[in-house]
């Protein structure tokens, strides 16, 4: 697999699960979900139910499932308690994989950016 | 519940996030704020004898079409063009965020907003350059996410064009 050494893989593992609050869900080829875990409540997803749909019970999934072969990236997905998420989706075995991982730092950041530089622009043709 | 996604889409500042304020809250407010990413917003509209649950993907606009994300536009079953009347490139560039996900979503519906029709005096788009559009079959309603002019109308048009209703 990796041709890191281990206590590179072993810190880059620590950092994700202290920096990017990682989660998910595994979804069947049905759409419903089978298991999750993780920081979910940090994403304002509360409340799953096991074998119910998972577009009925988070809603912005609607319609991007089910994958075909190809994984899925959403990149900076703003959540309902205000956080912001990359959110991956891959096929495995057991199921689909839906992954959340805290993108809030970098997303604000390039936000910032991107606010003064389109403020200017405006006023460039004001 | 029926559950149908749409997707907000056009250059940066023609008020696409203010357009779904206005839908889903009935809120306005002048200071711009750029949108990074994607935010959802979810909305139960009554459209004929049912009611359906929006999903609104406020899709950042980027000054280069290019940058658009197409998995972003996944599952979307319809989309709204924005453009700021005030700015004439916006329309020229909302016809190319057109073509482009034209070939992602072939057969969804859309319809083109011209938006900041509060501001009608300024407007630098001729009426014959909206005709012009018209006239190419795209369905072009003016609307204002300050004045709330023509919103629901836009949602509920696109909602009924989704259902086929």
């Amino acid at each position: 697999m990796s041709q890191l050494p281990a206590s590179i893989c072993d810190f880059i593992l620590a950092l994700t699960f202290e920096t990017r609050a990682p989660a998910y869900l595994l979804v069947d080829d049905d759409n419903r979900l089978v298991e999750w875990g993780g920081n979910l409540d940090s994403y304002n997803i509360t409340g799953l139910q096991k074998n119910v749909e998972v577009d009925q019970q988070v809603y912005f999934l609607a319609g991007v499932l089910p994958l075909e072969d190809e994984n899925v990236f959403l990149p900076s997905v703003k959540m309902e308690g205000g956080l912001y998420a990359d959110i991956h989706f891959f096929r495995a075995a057991e199921g689909t994989w839906i992954l959340f991982l805290d993108a809030s730092v970098t997303t604000i950041e390039q936000r910032r950016l991107q606010q003064k530089a389109y403020d200017l622009e405006l006023e460039r043709n004001d | 519940m029926i559950q149908k996604k749409i997707c907000m889409l056009g250059t940066f500042a023609v008020g696409k996030t203010s357009l779904v304020r206005r839908f889903v809250e009935s809120i306005y407010s002048d200071e711009y704020q750029t949108t990074v990413g994607v935010k959802i917003d979810k909305k139960i509209l009554h459209v004929g004898e049912q009611d359906v649950r929006l999903l609104l993907w406020d899709i950042q606009g980027d000054d280069s079409i290019q940058d658009l994300r197409r998995s972003y536009l996944r599952g979307a079953a319809g989309y709204l063009l924005v453009a700021d009347g005030t700015r004439r490139d916006t329309l020229y560039r909302t016809r190319a965020i057109q073509a482009l996900v034209q070939e992602t979503l072939p057969s969804a519906p859309f319809l083109l907003l011209i938006n900041k029709s509060d501001l009608a005096a300024e407007w630098s788009l001729e009426k014959d350059e909206i005709e012009e559009i018209e006239g190419q079959g795209w369905r072009v309603i003016r609307t204002s996410a300050k004045t709330g002019v023509g919103v629901e109308e836009a949602f509920l048009t696109l909602s009924q064009k989704m259902l086929g209703t």
